[in-house]
């Protein structure tokens, strides 16, 4: 008789390779939305408006990687992946909702732009993905390895 | 813990979202109540989503004409033309239409950019693939109101806008620079190339890219209308060196200097043929809600510092713009007269002198291209500002309306003239079309009177006095586009 610790039939190899894109993709989101709050302290700090382009774009990009995470996601979970807990997709799409708000005060011109509302949904996205990242993240890996 | 913080997050962000749709909410605003020298002007507001609400251009059916009141008569002076922005007269009543549209190559800056430009594509209407960036001239022989010939004089040009002509020179103010072209009244056309007067701030950015141009009342200089690269300076104060401003060029040897500056887009540049002041239109700011900031006419003082970026209507502090300059936002002159929000002023012309009714003897017409950032539309129409001893004085009203039905736009009005006639001469750019409005008794002028002698014989204006405290820093840092940074300052101490 087999050892197996899981309850569920092992997840199929295509369920894995969508949890590996989602992995790749929801990078793109992790890093841009981090250097989109750096950027905006930039702004923050010396009124250079180079780094209210930066950030504009570092969210715009955040979001287009976010857009391909979640499609992966879900093709994931469709296929019988298992290992996506409700508070990782939950804390994500708070995330986006956030960084779709903050994409849209950042199309503002100039200083009020960022100073103090695109700086503070800045930092309260990347508080909630940094919440999100420790709730689930730790579980997607855990369960992709566990029935590789 | 866990699953605690993501759902506070998200009723954080939804409610967020909640609190920026309910700041749309707002009362009627009469729009009447921003036109004049003293406009209300509201609290300036950031909507999340910039109010957007663009007519949808449909072109003139057959047959079909803008609307006048009683006692004028509108025709199409000329159809199928290409994006028509601008009439000229010349002192033997030919006229002069400059067709020309954007210039291409804008970099994107934004993602926002991109939906923007957009935005504006589609309000201008479709591209029907006809040639613009060319000047038409159109003959009305017998004087009846009736274009008899029809010759396209110039093709090819770079996005040109403004004319003047005088001593057998055809100036043209393209998209980066005043061309000057050998043309005597009468020719059909110009086989000479044109010399570069003076160049003008250009690409790659050029966002407000067109530049008016009038011949002064001595004849001596040209003046030159150079618009913002931006709204509100996002592009960051180096891409606006000498633009947002009048520029004065010596017709004989292209020198030029910031005749005046502070005016975010102005356009429609007229002296008024009594007073010999020059006037202008001027396109204010977006996105501080649909009331803000008004579209304005002001006299245009040599010198003067009317604000942009970092203030409206004298020292109204666009927070926006950062860091502050409170030393100038207290320089920063009233204009003279507000047109209300986002109506998109284009035209301007003086009627002393004309043939139109009695009515409309003194005064001003002014184009309104018409808004978009705006929920309820506002401009699209040609309006009628009454002076009295060179200054308006009165109420504005609707002269050349009908452009707009319902959610459709059939045309918009921008440049405007006098004809050879003494008719008033409307451009509509997405129309195509030139129309002819004229006192319905059929009466016009004895002589034909072309844009640029309009002020001749005008006394010459009363130089302004200098000013007493110079503006610190001066205005070339501002805008230093004509001089090469520390001209205009003591000389430096000779080094050993």
């Amino acid at each position: 008789m087999p050892l197996t610790p899981s309850v569920h039939p092992p997840p199929s190899p295509a369920a894995l390779a969508a949890l590996g894109a989602h992995r790749f993709f929801i990078s793109f989101p992790i890093a841009c939305f981090i250097l989109a709050l750096m950027t905006d302290v930039a702004y923050w700090r010396t009124s250079f408006l180079m780094w209210h382009d930066f950030s504009a774009w570092l969210l715009f990009a955040g979001l287009v990687g976010g857009l391909f995470a979640a499609l992966a996601a879900l093709t994931g979970v469709a296929l019988g992946a298992r290992s996506l807990s409700w508070a990782y997709g939950l804390g994500w799409a708070t995330v986006f909702v956030l960084a779709i708000v903050n994409s849209l005060y950042h199309a503002g011109d100039g200083w009020t732009a960022i100073v103090p509302t695109g700086l503070t949904l800045s930092a309260a996205t990347v508080l909630a993905m940094l919440a999100t990242v420790w709730a689930g993240g730790e579980r997607v890996r855990a369960g992709g390895l566990r029935h590789a | 813990m866990r699953r605690r913080l993501p759902i506070r997050a998200a009723a954080l962000a939804g409610a967020a979202l909640l609190a920026l749709a309910a700041c749309d909410d707002r009362e009627d605003f009469d729009v009447a109540r921003q036109i004049g020298p003293e406009p209300e002007l509201p609290e300036p507001r950031l909507p999340l989503i910039a109010n957007v609400r663009v007519a949808e251009v449909v072109g003139w059916a057959q047959g079909e004409t803008p609307e006048v009141p009683e006692g004028l008569v509108v025709t199409a002076y000329a159809a199928d033309l290409a994006n028509p922005r601008t009439v000229h007269t010349l002192p033997n009543g030919d006229v002069l239409v400059v067709q020309s549209e954007a210039p291409p190559g804008k970099p994107v800056t934004r993602p926002k950019d991109l939906i923007r430009d957009w935005i504006m594509a589609w309000s201008a209407g479709e591209d029907d693939g006809r040639d613009s960036n060319l000047i038409t001239l159109l003959r009305d022989v017998d004087r009846d109101g009736v274009v008899d010939e029809r010759v396209d004089l110039l093709t090819g040009l770079n996005s040109p806008f403004g004319l003047a002509w005088a001593d057998d020179t055809l100036y043209v103010a393209a998209a980066d620079a005043v061309l000057a072209f050998p043309y005597g009244l009468g020719q059909t056309q110009i086989a000479d190339p044109p010399s570069v007067l003076a160049p003008l701030p250009g690409g790659p950015i050029n966002h407000h890219w067109t530049k008016d141009l009038a011949l002064g009342s001595d004849g001596r200089f040209l003046y030159a209308s150079v618009g913002s690269n931006s709204n509100v300076a996002e592009r960051g104060m180096e891409a606006e060196k000498g633009r947002a401003a009048v520029w004065e060029i010596d017709r004989a040897t292209g020198a030029a200097r910031i005749y005046a500056s502070g005016l975010r887009n102005p356009n429609g540049l007229a002296f008024h043929p009594e007073t010999g002041v020059l006037h202008a239109v001027i396109n204010e700011r977006d996105e501080l809600g649909p009331d803000l900031v008004p579209d304005y006419m002001t006299s245009v003082q040599d010198g003067g510092f009317y604000g942009w970026p970092w203030s409206y209507f004298g020292d109204h502090v666009d927070e926006r713009v950062h860091p502050p300059r409170p030393d100038l936002v207290a320089q920063a002159i009233v204009p003279d007269y507000a047109l209300s929000s986002h109506v998109a002023s284009l035209g301007l012309v003086f009627t002393p002198g004309s043939a139109m009714p009695e009515r409309y003897a003194d005064g001003a017409f002014v184009g309104m291209r018409g808004s978009w950032n705006r929920d309820r539309f506002n401009g699209y129409k040609v309006v009628y500002i009454p002076f009295e001893n060179g200054a308006p004085a009165g109420m504005a009203e609707d002269v050349v309306t009908g452009f707009l039905v319902g959610d459709q736009a059939r045309g918009r009005p921008v440049g405007l003239g006098i004809d050879g006639t003494g008719a008033l001469l409307v451009a509509d750019d997405a129309g195509n079309t030139v129309w002819r409005v004229a006192a319905a008794d059929g009466s016009i002028t004895p002589e034909p009177i072309g844009t640029d002698v309009a002020a001749a014989g005008a006394p010459t204006p009363a130089s302004a006095p200098a000013r007493e405290d110079p503006i610190n820093p001066s205005q070339t840092d501002i805008a230093p586009a004509v001089l090469p940074e520390g001209a205009g300052r003591e000389p430096p101490a000779e080094e050993e």
